[in-house]
């Protein structure tokens, strides 16, 4: 016959040296947060890998943006200085000085002697465009001027 | 174990082991090859596949006047292509062929049958598509629509200096001119744009992507005026008129530094209306100033005199006694009006442009000395100016074979040698440079980048001395100052010049009944601002001499460029006032 024997008592977990059970929760504890820690910061990182990507991508779309538009604006220059030289031809001028002017070729030339020097003659047009050092558009931000200051950045 | 089976390697396996490992060593090695070895072979093999470069046109540099004002120019297109490959998809193609139609102003049906002539390849559709439609184009983004960037060559003063400024091909190529001599200056250097594309060819937006950005052409700067350009062509087109004649040439330069201030020819091509497959293309874009030889005739006298005169031989007072006639050889060389004049001294002689003067003189110089001075003066010798095709003239010299002593006397006068309109002019130019002839020149700046290069005027050599030639400058002035009524005088101004009239050469001799007229000189004579060739050939219905059609086509051109370059009138005129 099965006898119920009492329970036999938990053996009574010997008490710790003094402080050892708060190191070793502190020990866990601070595992979990260099894990945590670590994590966030692999996290970070990936984060900054993408934001920064993305950042590159935005500008490199951006700038061959820019350069189609200074291709395009370059072209319509060229177009448009052809269209000023056209429209300075001396055929067109003659025409337009005649029939919407009215101007007649004098039947005499008289030539008013003046005890002056006369002026550069400036026979026009000139060149249209002349080209010229671009400028900035934006002005530079702190890191910018920051990193201007150090050696190899300007 | 059975015991049909043996428990060792029989040759069988060993065979087959042998095999495979060969096998293996075979696909080891080709895999060296592949990934080791030719490893960059196949990268690039694979990198050309899915990665498209387009060729970048560099922009082709401007022809510009002495002004700035570009007398060719280039402007952005693009030239339109449908990818006849995937226009096989007829219900995509007519979508995009509508929309195309719309922005080239061209039918829906002619765009498909261009798509659909083949199954493949690209077909152009519009060349020379202005760059701002071309972008509308583009941002459209039809199916199996692109575009190949392009330009066009512009010449916004039409057709003035044809032959000088040139044309450019198809290929982008300088045919003949300036565009052609200077090509090289012009074209500039393409660039390329090489990116990752997808199947159907298209870039893909983030892909790799390399570039080398095109390098412009560089811009030439002439000495040619325009205003002085267009001047001279009218007047020139004007006496052609008037005299009935077939072809004519004018130059203006600067005497004092050989800059070439206007260059025209006729018959000449147009610009504006060209057809490069015309069977007279070659005749009509010869630069004549500088390709063409004729005899000067009487205008070479100046040169003989100014000979005899630098050598001391003869001064503006000596004379001779002028029968008429004078015999050479076995040759009776005459007066041009077949008169004797009697004791003529060396101004008359000029003034009346005496044949037997000129023999005079040359007997007074001698074949060695009269051919070294024309050498001096350039005669026979390329002026260098820069532009193809130049000829160097005919001149025959004591030295070769079928040179006679007659020779001599007819050279003396202009007859039996040939130089260009150039060489002449260049030659005169020097008595007003105290005798340093000048190189002629025609470019004056090329600007390639930040490069600039300025052409400073040259002197060749000195060919005369600063007396002759202020003398010579001097008996020219009497020329035609000192007759009146002579057909170059320019009210306001005194010139310095000389007839020419000569008779046309043919295989046989000479043609008696046609004439080349001629007139070269300087105009003002106190500081002459500009020299001017004249020369106008076989002119008809009555008038042939140089001083009756050359010497007042020369007079109008002055005139008209003494008014352009504001030139201060140099004498008394009913046309001068002077300010109170």
């Amino acid at each position: 016959m099965a006898t119920l024997q009492p329970a036999a008592p938990r053996p009574r977990a010997l008490p710790d040296a003094p402080g050892l059970g708060v190191r070793r929760s502190m020990g866990r504890a601070s595992r979990t947060l260099m894990v945590a820690l670590a994590l966030l910061a692999v996290g970070a990182l990936g984060t900054f890998q993408v934001l920064q990507s993305s950042q590159v991508a935005g500008v490199g779309y951006e700038i061959r943006a820019l350069e189609r538009e200074r291709t395009a604006l370059s072209a319509a220059v060229a177009q448009l200085e052809a269209q000023v030289a056209m429209r300075s031809n001396l055929e067109r001028v003659h025409s337009e000085a005649v029939g919407r002017l009215g101007m007649v070729r004098p039947d005499e030339t008289i030539t008013v002697s003046v005890d002056v020097a006369a002026p550069p003659v400036v026979p026009l047009p000139r060149r249209y465009v002349t080209p010229t050092a671009p400028t900035a558009l934006v002005q530079p931000g702190w890191l910018e001027r920051l990193l201007g200051m150090l050696p190899g950045f300007s | 174990m059975s015991p049909s089976r043996p428990d060792h390697l029989t040759w069988r396996h060993r065979v087959v082991i042998g095999l495979t490992a060969l096998v293996l060593v075979a696909l080891g090695v080709r895999l060296v090859q592949v990934q080791v070895l030719d490893h960059n072979d196949y990268l690039l093999q694979a990198t050309r596949t899915r990665v498209g470069a387009v060729d970048v046109p560099a922009p082709r540099g401007a022809i510009l006047d002495a002004t700035g004002y570009p007398l060719a120019t280039s402007v952005d297109t693009v030239d339109v292509y449908v990818d006849r490959y995937l226009w096989r998809d007829r219900a995509k193609a007519f979508g995009a062929a509508t929309a195309l139609a719309r922005m080239l102003d061209e039918s829906v049906e002619s765009l498909m049958s261009t798509g659909a002539e083949q199954d493949n390849g690209d077909a152009i559709v519009r060349r020379d598509v202005d760059y701002a439609r071309g972008e509308r184009i583009r941002a459209a983004d039809l199916w199996g629509v692109h575009l190949v960037p392009s330009s066009v060559r512009v010449y916004p003063e039409g057709d003035i200096a044809g032959q000088l400024v040139g044309y450019v091909g198809r290929d982008h190529e300088g045919l003949w001119g300036i565009e052609a001599d200077y090509d090289n200056v012009l074209r500039g250097k393409p660039g390329w744009i090489s990116t990752e594309r997808d199947p159907l060819g298209r870039p893909i937006a983030f892909g790799p992507r390399s570039e080398r950005s095109p390098a412009s052409g560089g811009e030439v700067q002439l000495t040619i005026d325009r205003f002085m350009q267009a001047i001279v062509e009218a007047r020139l087109d004007e006496a052609l008129q008037q005299f009935k004649a077939p072809s004519g040439s004018i130059l203006v330069m600067d005497p004092k530094t050989g800059a070439i201030l206007a260059m025209a020819s006729r018959p000449t091509v147009s610009l504006s209306d060209i057809d490069l497959n015309s069977s007279d293309l070659l005749d009509l874009v010869r630069n004549r100033v500088v390709t063409d030889l004729y005899e000067p005739g009487s205008v070479l006298k100046t040169l003989t005199t100014a000979a005899a005169l630098d050598l001391g031989k003869v001064t503006p007072d000596s004379t001779y006694e002028d029968t008429g006639a004078v015999d050479v050889g076995n040759y009776t060389i005459r007066n041009w009006d077949l008169v004797g004049h009697g004791v003529v001294d060396v101004r008359t002689y000029l003034q009346k442009s005496l044949n037997t003067g000129a023999v005079w003189l040359s007997e007074e110089l001698g074949a060695a000395a009269f051919y070294a001075y024309l050498r001096r003066f350039g005669i026979g010798e390329s002026t260098h100016v820069g532009l193809a095709g130049e000829a160097e003239g005919l001149m025959r010299t004591p030295d070769d074979p079928n040179w006679y002593p007659v020779d001599l006397a007819t050279n003396a006068y202009g007859q039996g040698l040939a130089a260009t309109p150039l060489q002449v002019l260049t030659a005169i130019n020097s008595f007003a440079t105290d005798g340093v002839l000048m190189r002629p020149y025609i470019v004056s700046k090329i600007v390639t980048g930040d490069q600039v290069r300025v052409f400073q005027p040259v002197a060749v050599r000195q060919a005369v001395s600063p007396a002759t030639a202020k003398t010579m400058l001097a008996l020219m002035r009497d020329v035609v100052q000192g007759v009146p009524h002579h057909g170059a005088r320019v009210p306001g101004y005194s010139v310095a010049g000389k007839t020419g009239t000569t008779l046309v050469s043919i295989p046989t001799g000479y043609d008696l009944d046609t004439t080349i007229a001629s007139f070269a000189g300087l105009v003002p004579y106190e500081s002459p601002a500009i020299s001017i060739l004249v020369k106008v050939d076989q002119p008809s219905g009555g008038l042939n001499l140089g001083g009756e059609v050359a010497a007042p086509v020369f007079a109008r051109v002055a005139l008209d460029l003494m008014h352009y370059l504001n030139v201060a009138p140099t004498k008394p005129s009913p046309a001068v006032v002077t300010a109170p």
